[in-house]
């Protein structure tokens, strides 16, 4: 071990271990407690050439919820077409409206109204209403809780994709599932704390920039989760069988322990040396845990894998759940990838676009939801859904029925993890086009998160640049506690 | 309304005001026409004159209150020598007659009257005396005859307001008409009520005028008595602050940005942003711009109604009347306060100017220069002993990779241990020095810390233009050994020197290689976000200061006032953005030619010759085709659009109405069109830089809480307070097109008088050396940095940098020679309990190899490293095909090299911000969004993944099994001993040669693998040792 100081006081060996925690790694133990930064120095005035990183870290207080599901539906789907229901609109199609709108058309005041190209029918005990966009998920009602009236700072998507993924509209910081993974640690090192699958029609716009660790190790970004193949990038031995690599690793290891001989209070080659263990483990571990053929039949027909449109992305919804299952604290999945009609950007035709994304969705979501249920996984598994925006009530353009950006008001939901079933909160105008009442910012849904987690989102800070930075920002957030049981 | 104009800061608001006149609302200030004007800085001057109209509409609050009428003889009753008293008539243009009307009146017996049969502008007026910044309103009867005008008829009107205090004219005939008019007096204390007849025109006819009027519209608010004031607070104003503030900002276990509301006194002490109410004039007051939405958005949760908002407005008018004493929370104190720049603060030690200290004596034998002098002074103290020196294998090994980054060949470290000269080592470092694969691996170490990246992130994360020079130009400036104050200077300021060079212009490229949002939601805010990054890297990297953090407010740790930030920032005031939106904007805004003049002009003569040529061309082209166009049938016309079916339609018509030899011709100028597309004269040489929006230098003001719309107040370039600076000496450039502010400051920061610069660039070069800083926060030696562990030794080596001419190489040269370099790593028990973490140097600290000396390393073992080809346009090695899938369009932007080219040194690899090439994103390359001045260091199972399974390292390890096989062709043995000896930069001992043999042979016996097989996976063994990876 060399110096114990890097740039700011952060230790040296807080980044060493990452091989702790698996991929994604662990964060110092005892770092979040209430004089969470003060910690987090002190710690490094110890000097222990050693210690075992495994353990998952402790919660400032109970957590409800173990892992997260992020369901993004990339491009930004129709509040007003799915879950938030504006009869006010209904007969109202082609009307011209004094309404102020902000998209990548720039700002308008006034717009042509494009009446929601769906019927909504009440549903549950809760009476929600939910248009015949999701019938599947609509059965579930009971268990998820609407936030109608979520804001974000951009409307456009570079920036509104970081900011629903990072906090921040400026590109550079880490994204939530990092900043669990960097405040959690994960509980099976075996497999990545962070993983995120992609839709088949390639990824979103800025890429990898979504999953970025930021100014944070690269240990702490996610790795990408492929359905199809090799689960994980170089997971597998290239040109031989695993007896013969555990020959290679087995004559690495002696070279390596000869050498650390006498340089034995260097943790980095000790880190280095179990490493290779690690990498070895999990090349079982992993294809295992993406290994489908030990689901029923009735499980996989239950996520559409059976379904042409529901297929790839109820393959993916399983493969959360059993990476969950396995102790993966944050899993995302992307709806949509590409650009325009590849994904929910409803710019052109809106019916068939979100037809398109809600049919290929709305089964394997409602599945996972009763998969978890019948599981018992429910109550520890946060599953989140929505868009980095919602879409407008006008029409973009003179003709069709394409809706532009809205970053003013729209709607996202989570079930499970120990969110309250059944409610809705917050309300956009009758338009839908602004959330008016209980405005919901993005970092609102985020310190929700992270609360369920058991982590306080205005305690939970990294130093960088001179700053604590927070995934909530320098203002800080509250959880959202209408939403939380 | 009036007295936000008043305050001059805020002419730009007036300007905005202007132009918005009609929609203008106080609290609709709107915030996106707002940015419009001031970023395309039109500059409108206006004419101060206060006094506006106002349109006092009943929103605005409960009805107002009438005082008395300040016109005298408002109904003309009194006259005296034949005309009313206190009124005079005014004759503006024309023929007007002036009478007093006794035979009719509107009230009481006479009115006045003017007519005109040939035209007149003219009125009667009154003088009136009025409270400045009051509101009125005028009001008269009118009647009318048979009036016509070519502009107004008759009304009334306020002189000095002219167009913006007039009433509704009348013309025709009319019976007595009430006609009224509001506005404010703005600063005057006397205006001339005029009854005009004709106004900014002529009019003919008869108006009688009438029962005139001018009344103070009170506010109600303001005539509130003292029990009134409280009791509309308690009332009124209270529920809705208990409702929607207090939690966050009193009554809640955490206080909000500061500010507690729940008592009268801190409300007006304020938070982080100021004042909540604005005394001075309540308009301005953050809480009424926070329920306005118009910066802060307060409550988040929804906007409150409208007349809630009128309720907190008027309560804020009448100056925030409370109750009782309020309630002030307990607070957690929270350690400190911030900071203020003082004789105390003044004092920290790096602030102070560098004197150079006494070199202390030696102490020991051992020593070799004056590094090890103060090394050991302090270890004395300490109980410690310095190791002793490292073995010849262990120091050329070091050697090589900290100063080229490459390991050292066995032919090299053989011809260094052989060599028993007493100034072996020093050639060696001289060697090393001379090498230009130097500049290549320092290089490295800036383009860190300047956050170096070729492409701008966000949506479209597109290239930026020529940034590789850029690049370049740091690899070149490190070779050449630029003194280090030249270098800053030509980076901040290049283009502001007296006839820039070509690598001038390339330096300020500096200025470009942040990241660029081409679609923020505020172009404006983007501007100051964009410029924040750029102070961020400049204050860090040059100064070690962390002046960004004083964005929003006063730095809360070092002491650095707002005003210093905005002070800092106004030397980049006129710097252009990248760009606006697209390419063209980008080349416009940050690109040059670096052309010669002779260049640009042979480039000109060649773009008109190739003009030509295609002009020419297309004629004779043309001339054929009107032949063949004769005889087209219509469906040949449109077939005629399509370019590639031209040629058919005319070689049918061969033997026609077209000869052979015109068909040839056609088919010759075809082909010549084609090649005139595709070889136009190569494109004048560019490169990316910095452009400002001109000499004349824009305003800078400070920005309250770092909102680009909440102007505070207006600030000029100075450097930092605390470090009592010199004035800056700006000097506009001589070609005008920047405002030399830029120079000043790279001037002041090149200084040797300047406290920070050598010392922060001292310990940047001894943290590449010995692994860590004597200051360890080497980007902050602030209040918040560590301090250093070896003050006099910073001092002395910063005394010696700049008195060295701010030469680079030569210090390396002084802290390798220095035994304290050459001391060996290894542990010692003792020492190890006294100082576990060697802040003493008591030993050299071991490291691993970065990212670029891996994978530089691994090409260089096995013989493919193509470390001949150097600058130019940037690599791009293979990114597997998973990794591209996760961009929105696979594969753009990444133009996989092959061949030597994939070969070249890890420096060229291309950075795109959204796709980091992943083999060096494992290993911790920098982050390129932020200012990087120490890479992570990590050890995790995805670097062994990647070692052991990589399609990099499975090909590499076979183009080293080849190698060998064909160096030394069937002989395992010496096979084995030469890779380990590669890899290792040492004579491989026994053993290790035995293991791998035995390794080849049981992967031969056991796993069906051929000699070449079991050699390569040995060849991926050996690259996979911690002694290849790590330095001792």
């Amino acid at each position: 071990m060399t110096d114990k100081k890097n740039f700011c006081g952060r230790m040296r060996r807080e980044f060493m271990w990452q091989a702790g925690g698996g991929f994604a790694g662990t964060a110092l133990s005892g770092m979040l407690g209430d004089n969470f930064f003060a910690n987090q120095t002190q710690a490094a005035d110890t000097d222990e050439t050693w210690e075992n990183p495994l353990a998952p870290k402790k919660t400032q207080f109970p957590a409800k919820a173990k892992s997260v599901i992020f369901l993004f539906m990339y491009g930004g789907p129709s509040h007003i077409d799915t879950f938030d229901y504006k009869p006010d609109l209904i007969g109202r199609d082609n009307q011209t409206v004094k309404v102020k709108t902000f998209g990548r058309g720039g700002h308008k005041n006034e717009g042509r109204i494009v009446e929601p190209r769906w019927k909504f029918k009440q549903h549950g005990e809760s009476g929600k209403w939910v248009s015949s966009l999701f019938p599947n998920v609509a059965q579930h009602v009971d268990d998820i809780a609407f936030v109608h009236s979520m804001t974000a700072d951009s409307p456009i998507h570079g920036s509104a994709m970081l900011q629903m993924n990072s906090g921040e509209i400026l590109s550079g910081s880490p994204c939530l599932g990092s900043w669990v993974n960097y405040g959690l640690g994960s509980v099976n090192q075996n497999l990545p704390g962070f993983v995120v699958m992609l839709d088949k029609r390639g990824g979103p716009i800025s890429g990898p920039k979504n999953w970025s660790a930021g100014y944070m190790p690269a240990s702490y970004q996610a790795t990408m989760l492929r359905s199809k193949g090799t689960p994980i990038l170089d997971l597998q031995p290239r040109g031989v069988g695993r007896a013969t690599q555990r020959k290679l690793l087995d004559a690495i290891q002696k070279y390596n322990k000869e050498h650390i001989l006498d340089r034995g209070n260097n943790s980095d080659l000790a880190a280095r040396i179990a490493s290779y263990e690690l990498a070895y483990k999990m090349q079982a571990t992993a294809p295992e845990a993406v290994d489908l053929s030990k689901e029923t039949a009735a499980t996989k027909k239950m996520y559409g894998l059976e379904d042409r449109n529901a297929e790839y992305f109820g393959k993916q919804c399983l493969l959360a759940r059993r990476m969950v299952e396995r102790g993966v604290r944050f899993v995302q999945i992307y709806s949509g990838g590409n650009h325009n009609d590849a994904n929910w950007d409803a710019h052109g035709d809106l019916k068939h676009n979100h037809d398109l994304h809600a049919g290929e969705t709305d089964q394997p979501i409602a599945a996972l939801i009763k998969d978890l249920k019948a599981r018992g996984m429910f109550d520890e598994t946060l599953v989140v859904w929505g868009g980095e925006f919602g879409r407008q009530p006008t029409a973009e353009y003179a003709k069709g029925t394409g809706r532009d950006h809205n970053a003013y008001g729209f709607t996202m939901f989570m079930a499970g993890g120990g969110i309250k079933g059944g409610v809705s909160v917050g309300k956009t105008d009758e338009l839908g086009s602004k959330a008016i009442e209980d405005r919901f910012h993005v970092r609102r849904i985020h310190a929700t998160i992270l609360h369920q987690m058991g982590i306080e989102a205005n305690k939970l800070t990294y130093f960088f640049g001179g700053l604590d930075r927070k995934l909530v920002g320098v203002e800080g957030a509250k959880p959202i506690d209408k939403l939380i049981s | 309304m009036s007295a936000l104009l008043q305050l001059s800061w805020r002419v730009i608001a007036a300007v905005f005001f202007l132009l918005q006149y009609k929609q203008y609302r106080m609290r609709n200030f709107k915030r996106s026409s707002f940015v419009f004007i001031t970023l395309f800085g039109i500059a409108i001057s206006i004419h101060a004159d206060d006094s506006v109209v106002t349109k006092l509409s009943s929103s605005d609050g409960p009805k107002r209150k009438l005082g008395p009428n300040i016109v005298k003889n408002p109904s003309f009753e009194q006259i005296e020598n034949g005309k009313p008293t206190g009124w005079k008539t005014s004759t503006w243009g024309g023929e007007p007659k002036y009478e007093v009307e006794r035979s009719f009146a509107r009230t009481g017996a006479t009115c006045v009257k003017i007519s005109s049969a040939s035209g007149a502008n003219s009125s009667w007026s009154f003088p009136l005396t009025v409270k400045p910044k009051t509101d009125y309103r005028a009001s008269a009867w009118i009647k009318t005859s048979n009036v016509d005008s070519t502009n107004y008829g008759a009304q009334i009107n306020l002189h000095e307001l002219q167009l913006r205090a007039k009433s509704d004219s009348l013309k025709g005939d009319n019976g007595w008409t009430r006609i009224s008019v509001e506005f404010n007096s703005g600063d005057r204390t006397a205006l001339l009520l005029n009854c005009t007849f004709g106004g900014w025109g002529s009019a003919t006819g008869e108006a009688w005028f009438d029962d005139l009027e001018v009344v103070e519209l009170i506010d109600p608010v303001l005539v509130m008595t003292v029990d009134e004031k409280t009791e509309f607070f308690e009332k009124k104003v209270k529920p809705i602050l208990e409702k929607n503030c207090f939690e966050c900002h009193g009554s809640g276990d955490e206080i909000r940005g500061g500010l507690i509301m729940t008592n009268r006194e801190d409300l007006l002490k304020g938070g982080d942003s100021g004042p909540a109410i604005d005394l001075r004039d309540y308009k301005d007051s953050i809480l009424l711009s926070a329920v306005n939405y118009e910066d802060y958005e307060m409550p988040p949760t929804g906007q409150l109604p409208a007349d809630q908002i009128q309720i907190l407005s008027d309560w804020a008018k009448l100056g925030a009347p409370w109750k009782g004493k309020g309630t002030r929370p307990k607070l957690a104190d929270s350690g400190h306060s911030v900071p203020e720049v003082n004789e105390e603060t003044k004092k920290w030690w790096s602030y102070q100017k560098v004197t150079r200290p006494e070199v202390p004596a030696a102490i020991t034998a051992k020593t070799k220069n004056e590094i090890d002098y103060f090394i050991q002074q302090v270890q004395v103290g300490k109980g410690l002993k310095p190791n002793p020196s490292a073995t010849k294998e262990v120091l050329i090994r070091r050697a090589y990779y900290d100063l080229i980054g490459l390991p050292p060949s066995p032919e090299q470290v053989a011809a260094f241990k052989n060599d028993q000269s007493p100034d072996a080592w020093e050639k060696l470092i001289d060697e090393l020095l001379a090498s230009k694969h130097y500049g290549e691996k320092w290089g490295r170490h800036w383009l860190d810390l300047v956050r170096f990246a070729e492409s701008n992130s966000y949506e479209r994360d597109g290239p930026k233009p020529f940034v590789w020079r850029y690049r370049d130009y740091v690899i070149q400036s490190l070779n050449d050994d630029k003194p280090y104050d030249q270098f800053v200077i030509e980076q901040l300021a290049g283009d502001e020197k007296n006839e820039p060079s070509r690598e001038d212009i390339i330096a300020t490229g500096y200025y470009r290689l942040g990241k660029w949002d081409d679609e923020p939601v505020s172009q404006l805010q983007a501007w100051y976000d964009d410029m924040d990054d750029v102070i961020l890297t400049t204050g860090q990297s040059f100064l070690g200061m962390t002046i960004n953090c004083a964005r929003c407010h006063d730095h809360k740790i070092d002491p650095i006032p707002q005003a210093d930030y905005y002070s800092f920032l106004s030397f980049f005031r006129n710097v252009k953005r990248y760009g606006v939106r697209g390419h063209n904007t980008v080349l416009d805004s940050s690109v040059r030619t670096i052309a010669s003049k002779e260049d640009a002009i042979k480039y000109q003569a060649e773009v008109k010759k190739h003009q030509e040529d295609i002009a020419d061309n297309n004629k004779a082209m043309a001339a054929i085709e009107k032949i063949a166009k004769k005889d087209f049938i219509p469906v040949e016309f449109e077939e005629f659009k399509n370019e590639n079916r031209r040629i058919d339609l005319v070689k049918k018509r061969v033997g026609k109405s077209i000869t052979q030899k015109q068909f040839d011709d056609y088919r010759e100028m075809t082909k010549r069109k084609r090649d005139l597309r595709r070889f136009k004269p190569a494109a004048l040489e560019s490169a990316l830089c910095v452009k400002e929006t001109g000499s004349k230098p824009t305003d800078t003001f400070i920005m309250i809480r770092g909102n680009a719309n909440a102007k505070g107040e207006k600030v000029e370039p100075s450097f930092p307070s605390v470090l009592s600076p010199p004035e800056p000496k700006i000097k506009p450039t001589a070609e005008g097109l920047s405002t030399g502010r830029r120079m000043a400051l790279a001037k002041w920061i090149a200084s040797k008088d300047n406290p920070l610069t050598a010392r922060v660039m001292v310990n940047r070069i001894w943290q590449h050396h010995f692994g860590r800083g004597i200051v360890k926060s080497t980007s902050d030696f602030g209040f918040q940095g560590d301090l250093p562990t070896h003050p006099k030794l910073l001092d002395w080596l910063a005394s010696e940098f700049t008195a060295g001419d701010w030469k680079i190489k030569r210090m390396h040269k002084l802290m390798m020679m220095s035994a304290t370099y050459q001391m060996s790593s290894a542990p010692n028990e003792v020492a190890l309990k006294a100082d576990p973490v060697n802040d003493y140097f008591w030993r050299f600290n071991m490291r691993r190899l970065t990212a670029e000396e891996i994978r530089d390393s691994v090409l260089a073992v096995n013989h493919s490293l193509n470390k001949e080809k150097m600058y130019g346009q940037s690599i791009y090695p293979k990114i597997p095909n998973e990794i591209l899938q996760g961009q929105s369009r696979p594969g753009e932007h990444w133009h996989t090299s092959s061949g030597p080219e994939a070969d070249r040194r890890s420096v060229y690899i291309s950075i795109k911000r959204s796709l980091p090439v992943p083999f060096m994103a494992s290993f911790d390359v920098a982050d390129p969004d932020s200012s990087c001045p120490v890479r992570f260091n990590t050890v995790q199972p995805t670097q062994a993944l990647a070692m052991i399974n990589s399609e990099f390292m499975n090909e590499e390890a076979k183009v080293f099994a080849e190698y060998l096989q064909k160096e030394i062709p069937g002989n395992p043995s010496e096979q084995v001993s030469v890779a380990l000896s590669r890899v290792l930069q040492r004579m491989p001992n026994k053993s290790e040669v035995e293991r791998g043999l035995q390794l080849m042979n049981e992967l031969k016996t056991n796993d069906k693998a051929d000699d070449r097989e079991a050699l390569r996976l040995f060849c991926l063994v050996s690259l996979n040792l911690n002694e290849f990876l790590f330095l001792d």
